[in-house]
């Protein structure tokens, strides 16, 4: 069978709804940079660790919802659903031929070529179990320069997020090591148009000297205020 | 661009055979490396690296630590192949990474935007350094002790380049090591660490007009081995 995500039925218990008024007042744009552990300069060890791995990823929260599927194939699922809006969204800025800088075009051809890798990649390994690519519309974000450019920013730190937050939630070791991997891409990506977008260098490591993990719930909330998925 | 599964098929695991035998062999850099893990941790240390290599190397002591009789102690068994053999790893790693950033900051070679973003990778290097010093501690372990660096610094290009090189190589050490940590603290904590890793890559990789994904679209791991002789010419 297959898992057709639709942003409104995954919001099985209102926690998508919660986080979401949890941040509301946030522009789009500022939700990611909340909350960096590193925000808070050098800490303990110890606070650091608890900092890092609050009870909830620890005990395996956070995870997706059950309408992604079940265990390792919902978190999958949930992957790829992200990967098929950054792919769709990068798609979309190739298509529209969009007047960027040098670097900004170097930028878009690694994330186009990498995200639809890990598409290809995540469809690969569910198989039959694969989601549905959803229905996007990015409402000109990837038509204009400049929205591109700030979308393309959130999307990748989005990405970190996420796979963050599920890394310790998934229980097969060939699908961690996948994960990881690509977790590392999306790091990359992201702070290269985070120094692309801010040459004072603060927008590359925006969480500081530690990446901030996100619950699904957290991820998804800020995926639905985009409102890029629309059935 | 390859499929995915190329891809996948393309990753070596990078098993650099002898390496290791070389370095339990090679006396002075076998004291470098036990020296450069501490004096509490050196047996770990050193231990640690073999058995992650099921070295087979005929070296007495090697051989006898790494084949330590399941009668060991957990404490001792964590310490010589757990997760605080792990984070003492990543821990010199990280002593070297602040060492060469905080002399480059003092060899005045970079001013102005890149300047300051040196500063800054020096400063989240030092936070990563507290953090699994910390980190060891929580273990019950004694952290690894800071070893001494050497850094060719003698231009501001051949700098970028080289803090590229380590930068890639500290990612990959991280990534390397995911798949065998234990505790879910331990890994959150070091899943943190390595994505800032990566991301101060590819801001180098910017700079220096080289690949800001080198592997594609999926990062390879770099095993301890790898890691260890790519590190050997820093330490001094």
């Amino acid at each position: 069978m297959s898992y057709q995500i639709n942003i409104d039925e995954v919001d099985v218990d209102g926690a998508v709804r919660e986080a979401a008024e949890e941040v509301s007042g946030d522009t789009r744009l500022s939700f990611l940079t909340k909350a960096g552990v590193g925000a808070a300069g050098v800490m303990s060890g110890g606070a650091v660790l608890s900092a890092l791995a609050p009870t909830a990823f620890a005990a395996g929260g956070g995870r997706p919802p059950a309408s992604f599927g079940k265990g390792d194939i919902g978190i999958l699922n949930y992957a790829l659903t992200l990967e098929y809006l950054e792919a769709a969204f990068y798609n979309g800025a190739t298509a529209a031929n969009l007047p960027l800088s040098t670097q900004a075009s170097v930028f878009l051809k690694v994330v186009t070529k990498d995200e639809n890798a890990h598409v290809a990649f995540l469809k690969k390994a569910l198989g039959s179990k694969a989601a549905k690519e959803p229905k996007f519309d990015f409402k000109g974000a990837n038509t204009n320069a400049e929205m591109f450019l700030k979308t393309a920013q959130v999307l990748e730190n989005t990405g970190v997020h996420a796979y963050s937050g599920q890394a310790l939630n998934i229980k097969k070791g060939a699908y961690v090591k996948a994960a990881v991997s690509i977790l590392t891409i999306e790091a990359r990506h992201a702070s290269v148009i985070g120094l692309l977008n801010d040459p004072s260098g603060e927008m590359i490591a925006p969480d500081g000297p530690f990446d901030t993990p996100f619950t699904a719930a957290e991820v998804l909330a800020a995926v639905k205020g985009t409102g890029f998925i629309v059935g | 661009m390859s499929s995915p599964a190329n891809e996948q098929s393309e990753q070596p695991v990078p098993q650099p055979a002898g390496i290791v035998e070389r370095l339990v062999r090679d006396d002075s850099d076998r004291k470098r490396f036990l020296k450069m893990a501490g004096a509490a941790g050196a047996t770990s240390f050193g231990a640690f690296v073999l058995a992650a290599c099921g070295s087979s190397s005929k070296s007495k002591t090697a051989a006898s630590t790494a084949a330590a009789p399941p009668t060991t102690s957990t404490a001792a068994q964590n310490s010589s192949t757990g997760d605080l053999a792990i984070v003492n790893y990543a821990l010199t790693l990280e002593y070297l990474e602040t060492e060469f950033y905080a002399k480059v900051v003092a060899s005045g070679l970079f001013t102005g935007t890149v300047g300051n973003l040196i500063k800054d990778f020096g400063a989240q290097e030092q936070t990563h350094v507290e953090a699994l010093k910390g980190t060891a501690e929580k273990l019950g372990g004694t952290p690894a002790a800071k070893p001494e660096g050497k850094f060719p610094i003698q231009s501001a290009s051949q700098v970028a380049h080289l803090a590229y090189t380590v930068e890639n190589l500290g990612a990959s050490a991280y990534l390397g090591q995911a798949g065998s940590i234990q505790s879910p603290e331990v890994l959150a904590a070091a899943l943190a660490i390595h994505t800032v890793e990566a991301r101060h890559a590819a801001t180098l990789g910017t700079l220096v007009k080289k690949s800001v994904t080198p592997d594609g679209a999926f990062a390879k791991p770099a095993d301890m081995p790898t890691v260890l002789a790519a590190v050997k010419p820093f330490l001094a």
